[in-house]
């Protein structure tokens, strides 16, 4: 059944309590209210009505009501219980309900008093304490409601009254406790993206107690915030708390709170009264997550990822590399290989060899060294007729046999060879139905075929030391001066003729020079082999 | 120029079987709640039913609770007041308060701004979200 919730008739009306527990005095609706009596050298009873009786005593105070607006206002004081609120602090019952306790030990000399605009009256009143009253604090509120300030019942919703209300704490002298405890912490975020800290703490004694909260928020790195103090009652018997808000770290991070109350522990001192004699409890609470800003997340997150990316792309890379050169073909360098010349017969870039082998300028290699062929960035495919000079790139066309570039002239050509299947081709393999003829492991070595266009140097013959040399061979090889002429050399081994020295044994072994013949024909091939690769 | 009794309003609400809310704005840019601290001290800013014991809402034929929590506040009616916006408009310091709110669940008011500051200030409260919940149909 389908039916219109009606906000008619008799429904909720609100009443605002404008309380004040500290200050002079309160204000609602243009009106105010204050203490009439404060006491000497206790700020707060300028704020709240502060009185110690014993059992059975009767004290006479007053309260002023101000008029600050400008017409005369009819007030309706009454004197109400307290209460705690939702949220344990203290609080004032209405006006509506029926006085138990403390509100029936004051007494209003009126109940209604008319202010003229921009004046004050002072209503008298008494407080009567019970002779069976417990010692401890009592506590009470006087209330000063305009009279067109009280809402009416409306359609629609609820209407709104104002009202101000003065604590009234009476201590009646006996055995004062005063024990607060903290219950726990509770930690919580608003609506603004901030961390709250709400130490709630119990009031286990018998009088408010004027309670100091501190928070601070600790890293687990040591890193501390700002101490967050704040000051307020705590009624005897009740559990409060408060709220403290911490700005949300940029970067985040694990927290912990640590909370301390302090109170005045001497229980000959009443409120507004302050001896030093302070006792604090303490508490904190486990380590917890406080989530970075986006702006951080985003930055936490991309960092790391970044960092793994890359530890995975080389990590990738090097077990690639691993992996290709576990691939490649092998070479072992036969006598008159150069690096340009085993590039030139497997298809492959001189220099790209040379960077897989390391072999850095001016490029030596050695006989019997093994080298790694890379595999070649264009498909070369090498025929060992056409070593000669010609190259024939591997595509989709059908193989056509090239043309032989015309042999230099004078030149002596090599014998013909037959054409042998190439080896390292690099291609995915064929399936065959014959047997693939056997290859030889390593190509033979091209013979070494003198380009007339560059001659090359006759080796200097040089003489053996051992023989002497003569004057005229001396002067061509610049050693000794025209006119001048060498010492003959002495037969024996110690050059130093002024000494006498006993004559040279003999079948005496005499050290070998190793000419480096070799290495200059490694040096002038490479320097051949490159002459030859420009005509290409 | 005469000037409206303040009022909060709830919209009508066409509910079935089921539990639903109403949200009304107590503290609206027209009826904005003015405060202040001059003296050194502290402010605090209740709010209750006129009569907590017997005040409810009533559609005529039936009543519902304001402060019954029971059902999550399904069952007979429970108001939940939250959120608030503290704009100081006097005084050099930042006053010290907290906004608690709360639900009814007794006669007990419920705290709109506790403030402990001992410096003098003035400020504005607006956006308190008063929230209804709609009991289920009978």
């Amino acid at each position: 059944m389908r039916k219109r919730l009606q906000t008619l008739g008799p429904l909720l009306v609100v009443s605002i309590l404008l309380f004040t527990h500290a200050s002079v005095f309160a204000q609602a609706g243009s009106m105010g209210i204050a203490p009439a009596n404060p006491l000497v050298g206790n700020l707060r009873s300028r704020s709240i009505f502060i009185h110690t009786l014993k059992g059975g005593e009767t004290v006479e105070d007053g309260v002023r009501v101000f008029n600050y607006s400008k017409e005369a206002r009819t007030v309706k004081l009454d004197a109400v219980d307290s209460i705690a609120a939702v949220d344990g602090s203290f609080s004032c019952k209405q006006n509506s309900e029926k006085k138990t306790e403390v509100g029936l030990w004051i007494r209003l000399s009126v109940k209604e008093v008319v202010v003229q605009p921009g004046a004050n009256e002072t209503v008298p009143f008494t407080i009567t304490v019970p002779k069976e009253a417990g010692p401890g604090e009592h506590g009470a509120c006087i209330t000063a409601q305009d009279t067109k300030n009280i809402g009416s019942k409306s359609e629609g919703g609820i209407a709104l009254g104002f009202r101000n209300a003065i604590r009234v704490a009476i201590t009646v002298p006996g055995k004062i406790v005063k024990q607060l405890n903290i219950k726990n912490i509770a930690i919580g975020r608003n609506d603004k993206g901030n961390y709250t800290v709400s130490p709630v703490s119990k009031n286990t004694g018998n009088v408010s107690l004027d309670a100091t909260s501190r928070a601070q928020l600790k890293s687990i790195f040591g890193q501390q915030t700002p101490v967050q103090k704040a000051t307020y009652p705590v009624m005897p018997g009740a559990t409060t708390g408060w709220a403290f808000e911490f700005k949300r770290p940029f970067w985040g991070g694990v927290y912990k709170a640590q909370v301390s109350i302090a109170y005045d522990s001497d229980t000959n001192t009443y409120i507004g009264d302050t001896t030093g004699q302070e006792r604090k409890v303490r508490a904190s609470t486990g380590y917890f997550i406080m989530v970075p800003t986006w702006q951080a997340l985003v930055v936490e997150i991309a960092v790391p990822l970044a960092l793994v990316f890359i530890l995975i792309t080389f990590l990738r890379r090097r077990r690639l590399r691993r992996l290709a050169h576990k691939r490649l073909q092998k070479y072992t360098v036969a006598p008159g290989d150069t690096v340009m010349s085993i590039a030139e017969v497997h298809g492959i870039d001189w220099k790209q060899l040379a960077k897989v082998n390391i072999i850095k300028a001016p490029y030596l290699i050695e006989y019997g060294q093994t080298l790694l062929l890379p595999q070649p960035k264009k498909r070369l495919r090498h025929r060992r007729a056409e070593r000669k000079g010609s190259w024939v790139v591997d595509d989709a066309s059908p193989k056509t046999p090239t043309e032989q570039p015309a042999p230099l002239p004078g030149v002596p050509q090599p014998p013909a060879v037959a054409p042998v299947a190439p080896e390292n081709t690099w291609q995915a393999p064929i399936a065959q139905t014959q047997p693939l003829a056997p290859v030889p492991q390593r190509y033979p070595v091209p013979p070494h075929i003198p380009n007339p266009a560059f001659p090359e140097p006759e080796e200097p013959d040089f003489p053996d030391w051992r023989d002497g040399a003569s004057d005229e061979e001396l002067r061509t090889l610049g050693v000794l001066k025209d006119s001048a002429t060498m010492p003959a050399l002495s037969s024996s081994w110690n050059l130093e003729a002024d000494e006498p020295t006993s004559p040279k044994p003999k079948n005496s072994t005499r050290p070998k020079v190793v000419k480096r013949k070799h290495h200059a024909k490694l040096r002038l091939s490479a320097q051949h082999a490159r002459s030859d690769c420009r005509k290409f | 120029m005469s000037v409206a009794s303040p009022a909060v309003s709830f919209p009508t609400t066409t509910f079935s079987f089921s539990c639903q809310t109403q949200t009304a704005t107590f503290g609206t840019a027209s009826q904005k709640v003015k405060i202040g601290n001059p003296i050194l001290g502290g402010v605090k800013l209740d709010i209750n039913a006129q009569t907590p014991a017997t005040d409810n809402w009533t559609d005529g034929a039936k009543n519902y609770s304001y402060k019954d929590s029971a059902g999550a506040g399904c069952t007979n009616g429970q108001m939940t007041i939250s959120g608030g916006t503290f704009t100081q408009t006097a005084g050099a310091n930042v006053p010290t308060y907290t906004m608690p709110g709360g639900a009814f669940t007794s006669t007990s008011p419920v705290t709109l701004l506790n403030n402990t500051s001992t410096t003098a200030w003035e400020a504005e409260l607006t956006g308190y979200t008063l929230a209804r919940r709609s009991c289920r149909a009978s």
